[in-house]
């Protein structure tokens, strides 16, 4: 696990946000860094704050998870550590807040916020250098509440807080806990990092097996007793005796068998014949019983051969009386029929009669209907008119109103024209005004220009002049000053001379001796020598030179100064002059006269400006004028055009009218009053129309009416003739059968028809009896002849067959003894299976029971020996134990090459391996082997630099061996917190070589301490500043500068 | 002729196993003065590692300034040294501006590195002296205004490259420098100089330079070319070091520019030894040995049980340092350690019950035994897969 970027907000005294980037480390290729800084300021801060995210728990007992909230955060600022690190090729992120009282968003107060965590990876593909950069999209969001995330955590790195505790943070203090542990303590943990469950695991699956076989064994036995009981032995030995006899017996049966068979089978045939016989017997009574019935039976039998002769004589006769019958009822019929169709024709004459009369009556309004016909002819002909006149009449309305319109029409246009007219005088007009005020304009602007630039030439000389003039009087001024000043110049010179001079003769006046000739006039004779003066003091050859030198310059400065007076009037000179020219006929006073007349100048030009904008002002008011004037006269021809239109149209809807008042008069004339409405002539047309239609109805009815009742009467007549002809017919027919009749009667010998009529039988009785006779002599022939066969029969049997329940009793007997020895025979054969079954299973049931058992011993000593127990593990390790033990030694290996090392061979650390401890936990306990004294003693007996040296040594070598044991658990970072203080400066060069060599192998190495040797030596710093308003950590810019790194 | 000496590596203060090395120091330095009195040098140079801490215990500041107002005061040789990694250069560098005025030339900042003090040999032959301290690449990228000079090699070079190209005139350099040369032999008693990257400097560097001070290795030796020297250290300062004949150099510039280099031997007050052997044997000869004032280091070979070694011991040696087992020495060898811990690794679960079982009972484990435990083990293996 390598840290690549930590941000703390609000978290231990970091009241704001700081960030520490560690992948500037690897920029600089640097794995060793220190982070320094004061007490309390916020250095094991850090290393609580990569705990907390992690695991959601600190480095330190003493520090819980609700308290890390920084006191000077801000209420706004929650508690927060995000997190990213590499594991391998992959990098994550987490961010963790711890559970915290929260600004509630919308009203006052706080609430409280329950923890929350989440756990990202960086999408494939991008490196350390885009974490970021990354968008939301390159992170994979892993997990997203405390439970997943502390479990996927823990999945990812490995190991738990507390191993991580160990291992890679190794906190103040703290690790010397590991050092100095009691055994069970330490046991624990290794148990945890080296993941030795797996041999408890081994260890209970022992146990587990060995009881699971016992309570198998158990079980076989108690299954074995029960089978034992179950086929009611004691003991094995009369199984198999009892199989024999067993055996025997079934063996004996099945001799027997056969010969049981035949005799079952002799008293079978037997039985069967002694029931043929009584059969028989049986059969021959009920014969007879038959035949004694049929005795009784005869004379009705003879009765109904009777009934059938006389039948048969009457038939002939019977069938002739059926005719005649039958003739006789046909007869009737037809005069009824006769009957009835004569009264059917009377009625149908009846009607006929009357139906013409109604038909003739009828056809007598024919002339009246042709008059109805005309009539609604001419109707037709004056509706039409009617109709005409309508329409003109109203034409002839519309025609008026349209001419109305154009009348008005008209006047408008006339009212419109008019007014044009007007208006184009009055712009003509307007026009005229303004017309002349457009040169105007031009001429009077030209003229405002050039009295302009004659005012402002006029202005600038005027200016000049006075300039000049103020010119001139400064050096006037100034000249005087001078003038002063070279005055007083030469005063002081003249003074200074004099002074000079007379100190000069004081001096020479000091040498003059009495008779001595003056250097001046030589006279030696001095009567009255100069004297210094107070007045004129000593003067120096120096001061006067001076003063010379001073009026010289100021005369200098004179004369410069009154050449410039000249040339400055002279300029003023010219520039009168140059007024002048303005007013060439001018007087002397020629400037006030100029500022005069530039007065008069500047009003005249305003003047001429004001007029101007008069001027302007008509040009534009003529400019409009002409404007309206145009558009007047446009809309007057508009207005003539109108007006024209107007009358045309007038005229022409004036022609309209008349000539459809014209129309309407005539058709007046053509039609009476009455009927000048179209709709009253429809109505009585068609009135006249139903009247027509009603008649004509009637007599097409009453003619189909006449017709139907013409054809009842001629049809009904037929039919009477048919009748008559047909009764004729039939009276013939019965006649003939009559007389057939008579004749068969005589020839059947009856005395009457009656008589004869009564012997006839119906079909069904004629049946009845004939089948009556033949049955009767069927059974009475057969009966006898049966009767016959079964005496014959009966001789033939034996005596013994008669006797059928003997040979019944034989049989049953025979049966009963064969199937009872059978179903012996069967149950032996099953019980000698059962046994020899048995027999198996138990052989089998003790043969694994045996080899269970065997098991059970070798598992049991395994067990045993795991566990730790005795009789077979007396030394009381159990195999977790064992394998802590030997992974212990491989720590120990490891971190005694370090402490070898760090203490120049002094010291090594080693396991005591002794017996003396009975305790369970023992084998675990550490011990210090000293070169020095050659013994060993306990790690609580180093001072306070070898501890630090051993525990240092001891957590580095735990990390060793829990990297290369579990295998993708990769540690690549480790942090040491304080602790360097109590070592001396030689030591103290060892431990930086050991942590030297640590980061030359690839690791991470964090330093906290205030000893100063470290900072010296640690490049890479980072530093922890602590501040009233929280601290604040940074880099020290020792490293390499930023942009070789961040510049991605 | 331009005369100096050349030293380093002096270490003031320094403790060997706890015990203080500052009287033998001092011995050391009034043999040194000594030999000034004798070879008359123009120059003494120092290159670097004055002190052995950057605050420095105040017995050995005191010495130093001793020795200094003795040579460069009393003697008016001019003394020129650098600080080194050992050293602080802020510290060290204490009213250097003052003191260049008084014979007495400290390079303690990079600036230092440009302005060179001129020298005067016999007749009038003057020769050069340059001095850069010991100082990390980001300082001389800071002052060159350069930012791609991350190794002590490339700060050198740059460094180099910059005095030479800032040279007029024909005279002969010396550059005192305190850097890891390679191809130069360490000892246990250095420091590392760079941590975290390549530390070695290419003698190239110095190829500007008629001779070239070295400090920092604490073995006299050569570095790529004659003219490109370690003095070594003052004393012994690790049992690697006892072989070394401890020494300063006395270089000598001809006005040719050729360089001939002497090596005078510095005597010590008391010698650094190492011992070996059974405890037994050393403690006879212990008894007959003539220099029991010594510093000594032993090493024991006993394969066995020692008890009260060093107390036995140190009964006839009062300057005992240490004492250590050499025979298990060999066990912490690393590729041992971690043949040994992979072979573990690859044991199964099986042949651990066998050495359990084994180390437990006493025998073992048969074949029936073995089977059953496979059995189990299977078991227990398909359980856990399948959950």
């Amino acid at each position: 696990m390598r840290p690549l970027r930590l941000r703390m907000q609000a978290f231990g005294p970091y009241a704001d946000s700081a960030e520490i980037d560690f992948r500037r480390l690897t920029a600089n290729n640097g794995g060793l860094f220190l982070i320094h800084g004061q007490t309390g300021a916020g250095k094991t801060s850090i290393l609580d704050a990569i705990c907390f995210a992690l695991f959601g728990s600190s480095s330190g007992a003493d520090r819980d998870g609700e308290s890390l909230r920084s006191d000077l955060a801000s209420a706004d600022r929650p508690t927060e550590v995000r997190f990213e690190f590499a594991l391998g090729p992959d990098i994550y992120r987490v961010v963790r807040r711890p559970k915290q009282l929260e600004k509630r968003k919308r009203e006052d107060g706080y609430r409280v916020a329950n923890a929350t965590a989440a756990l990202y990876k960086l999408a494939r593909g991008l490196t350390e250098a885009d974490i970021d950069r990354g968008s939301t999209d390159s992170w994979e969001l892993l997990a997203g509440n405390v439970k997943n995330v502390d479990g996927v955590v823990i999945e990812l790195l490995g190991m738990n807080a507390d191993q991580f505790r160990q291992v890679v943070v190794l906190p103040q203090g703290q690790f010397r806990r590991f050092l100095s542990a009691q055994s069970g303590e330490r046991e624990k943990l290794l148990e945890t990092l080296f993941r030795t469950e797996r041999y408890r695991r081994i260890t209970e699956q022992l146990v587990f097996k060995a009881q699971e076989l016992e309570s198998e064994i158990k079980q076989h036995r108690q299954n074995l007793e029960a089978q034992l009981a179950s086929l009611e032995i004691g003991e094995n030995e009369s199984l198999d005796g009892r199989l024999e006899t067993l055996k025997a017996e079934a063996a004996a049966l099945t001799e027997e068998s056969p010969l049981l068979e035949d005799r079952f089978r002799l008293a079978t045939e037997r039985r069967q014949t002694a029931q043929l016989a009584a059969r028989a017997k049986t059969e021959l009574a009920a014969i007879q019983a038959r035949l004694a019935g049929l005795k009784a039976r005869q004379s009705e039998v003879e009765k109904a051969k009777e009934k059938l002769a006389a039948e048969r004589r009457s038939r002939p006769v019977l069938s002739v009386d059926q005719r005649v019958l039958a003739i006789e009822r046909d007869l009737r019929h037809l005069a009824e029929s006769e009957e009835r169709e004569k009264r059917a024709l009377a009625a149908a004459e009846r009607e006929l009669h009357e139906n013409q009369a109604q038909f003739e009556r009828l056809q007598a309004l024919a002339p009246e209907l042709e008059s109805w016909r005309a009539e609604r002819t001419r109707l037709q002909g004056l509706w039409t008119n009617a109709n005409r006149l309508k329409d003109a009449n109203s034409r002839l309305h519309e025609l008026n109103r349209a001419y109305a319109t154009a009348a008005e029409k008209v006047r408008n246009a006339e009212t419109a024209l008019a007014d044009a007219t007007e208006k184009r005088r009055e712009k003509q007009l307007e026009a005229e005004k303004f017309a002349e005020s457009v040169p105007r304009v031009e001429a009077l602007r030209r003229e405002i220009e050039l009295a302009k630039a004659k005012l402002v030439h006029l202005t600038q000389n005027l200016k000049e002049v006075d300039e000049a003039e103020t010119e001139v009087k400064i050096e006037r001024t100034r000249l005087a000053d001078f003038e002063k000043q070279a005055h007083t110049a030469a005063q002081a010179l003249k003074e200074l001379k004099y002074g000079f001079h007379l100190s000069q003769a004081a001096i020479l006046a000091r040498e003059l001796k009495k008779g001595e000739p003056c250097p001046v006039c030589g006279s030696p004779e001095h009567p009255a020598p100069a004297r210094f003066m107070d007045a004129h003091a000593a003067v120096s050859k120096e001061e006067l030179e001076a003063a010379e030198a001073k009026e010289r310059e100021a005369s200098e400065r004179l004369a410069a100064h009154k050449t410039r007076l000249e040339s400055a009037e002279r300029a003023l000179k010219l520039s009168e002059e140059r007024l002048r020219a303005h007013f060439p006929g001018a007087d002397e006073r020629i400037r006030d006269y100029a500022r005069h007349m530039r007065e008069e100048q500047v009003r005249a030009l305003e003047g001429m400006q004001r007029e101007l904008l008069a001027a302007e002002e008509a040009a534009r008011k003529w400019h409009n004028a002409t404007a309206a004037l145009k558009a007047v006269e446009a809309y007057l021809e508009k207005a003539e055009l109108a007006y024209r239109n107007a009358l045309s149209e007038r005229d022409e809807a004036r022609a309209k009218f008349e000539s459809t008042c014209g129309q309407v008069a005539e058709l007046e004339a053509s039609l009476p009053p009455e009927y000048r409405d179209p709709e009253a002539i429809k109505e009585i047309g068609v009135e006249l129309k139903e009247k027509i239609k009603a008649h004509e109805k009637k007599l097409e009815e009453s003619r189909q009416l006449r017709e139907s009742a013409e054809r009842k009467v001629a049809a009904l007549k037929a039919r009477l003739k048919t009748l008559a002809e047909q009764k004729a017919m039939k009276t013939e027919e019965l006649e003939a059968e009559s007389k057939a009749r008579d004749e068969a009667l005589k020839a059947s010998g009856f005395p009457s028809l009656e008589e004869c009529r009564l012997a006839g039988l119906s079909e069904r009785e004629l049946q009845e009896l004939e089948a009556l006779c033949r049955s009767f002599d069927a059974d009475w022939a057969s009966a006898n002849d049966r009767l016959h066969q079964l005496e014959h029969e009966l001789k033939e049997f034996p005596d013994w067959a008669h006797d059928l329940a003997a040979r019944q009793s034989e049989l049953d007997a025979v049966d009963k003894e064969r199937s009872e020895k059978k179903a012996r025979l069967l149950a032996l054969k099953e019980k000698i299976s059962l046994y020899q079954n048995a027999g198996e299973r138990i052989a089998k049931l003790r043969a694994e029971i045996e080899k269970a058992e065997q098991r059970y011993r070798t598992l049991g000593r395994l067990a045993s020996v795991a566990q730790g127990l005795p009789p077979f593990n007396t030394a009381r390790v159990n195999l977790s134990r064992y394998v802590l033990a030997s992974r212990l030694d491989e720590v120990l290996e490891q971190a005694s090459r370090r402490l070898y090392k760090m203490s120049r061979g002094q010291f090594i650390l080693k396991r005591s391996t002794g017996q003396e401890d009975r305790r369970r936990s023992a084998g675990l306990d550490l011990k210090v082997e000293d070169a020095f004294s050659g013994t060993t003693r306990p790690t609580s007996s180093l001072s306070g630099g070898e501890g630090f040296m051993a525990s240092l040594s001891l957590a580095l070598g735990l990390a060793d061996v829990v990297q290369s044991r579990l295998g993708g658990v990769r540690l690549e970072t480790v942090f040491v917190d304080e602790g360097f203080g109590t070592l001396d400066s030689e030591t103290l060069e060892l431990a930086m070589k050991t942590l030297t060599e640590l980061q030359a192998g690839g690791r991470l190495v964090g330093v906290i301490s205030h000893v100063p040797e470290l900072r010296e030596q640690i490049r890479n710093r980072l530093i922890v500043r602590k501040k009233p308003s929280g601290s604040t950590v940074t880099w020290e810019e020792t490293l390499a500068p930023a942009k070789t790194f961040t510049e991605t | 002729m331009f005369r100096f000496i050349h030293t380093s590596d002096w270490h003031l203060g320094r403790q060997l196993y706890g015990k203080s090395l500052l009287e033998d120091q001092a011995y050391a330095l009034e043999r040194l003065q000594e030999l000034i009195e004798t070879v008359r040098p123009h120059a003494l140079l120092i290159a670097g590692d004055v002190f052995d801490r950057p605050l420095p215990p105040e017995a050995a500041v005191a010495l130093f300034d001793r020795f200094l107002t003795e040579v460069a005061g009393t003697r008016n040789i001019p003394v020129l040294l650098i600080p080194g990694n050992h050293d602080s250069c802020e510290r060290l560098g204490f009213a250097s501006g003052l003191l260049r005025d008084r014979g007495v030339t400290i390079f303690s900042k990079v600036e230092d590195a440009f302005k060179p003090v001129t020298l005067k040999g016999d007749d009038g032959f003057e020769a050069l002296i340059y001095g850069i301290p010991f100082v990390e690449p980001f300082e001389v990228a800071k002052t060159l205004e350069r930012d791609d000079l991350a190794t002590p090699e490339s700060a050198l070079e740059a460094l180099c490259e910059e005095i030479t190209k800032r040279k007029t005139g024909p005279l002969p350099s010396v550059l005192l420098c305190h850097a890891l040369v390679m191809g130069g032999e360490t000892s246990e008693s250095e420091r590392e100089i760079f941590i975290g990257g390549s530390a070695s400097v290419h003698p190239r560097v110095f190829s500007g330079f008629t001779y070239t001070a070295l400090g920092h290795l604490h073995k006299p030796q050569r570095a790529g070319a004659d003219t490109i020297r370690y003095s070594g250290s003052l004393l012994p300062y690790s049992k690697s070091e006892i072989s070394h004949e401890k020494c300063v150099n006395e270089v000598r510039i001809r006005c040719d520019g050729a360089v001939e280099v002497i090596a005078h031997h510095l005597p010590q007050l008391r010698r650094l030894r190492y011992l070996e052997g059974e405890l037994a044997e050393l403690l006879e000869k212990a008894s007959g040995d003539e220099r029991r004032d010594d510093y000594i280091i032993v090493g024991l070979t006993d394969k066995g049980a020692v008890l009260d070694a060093f107390a036995k011991l140190n009964h006839f040696y009062p300057r005992l340092l240490h004492v250590s087992r050499v025979s298990i020495a060999s066990e912490f060898d690393f590729s041992q350690a971690s043949e040994r811990i992979r072979a573990m690794e690859e044991r199964s679960d099986l042949e651990l019950f066998a050495d359990f079982f084994q180390s437990i009972t006493g025998t073992p484990m048969d074949d029936q035994e073995r089977r059953v435990l496979n059995e189990v083990l299977a078991e227990l293996n398909r359980g856990e897969h399948a959950l």
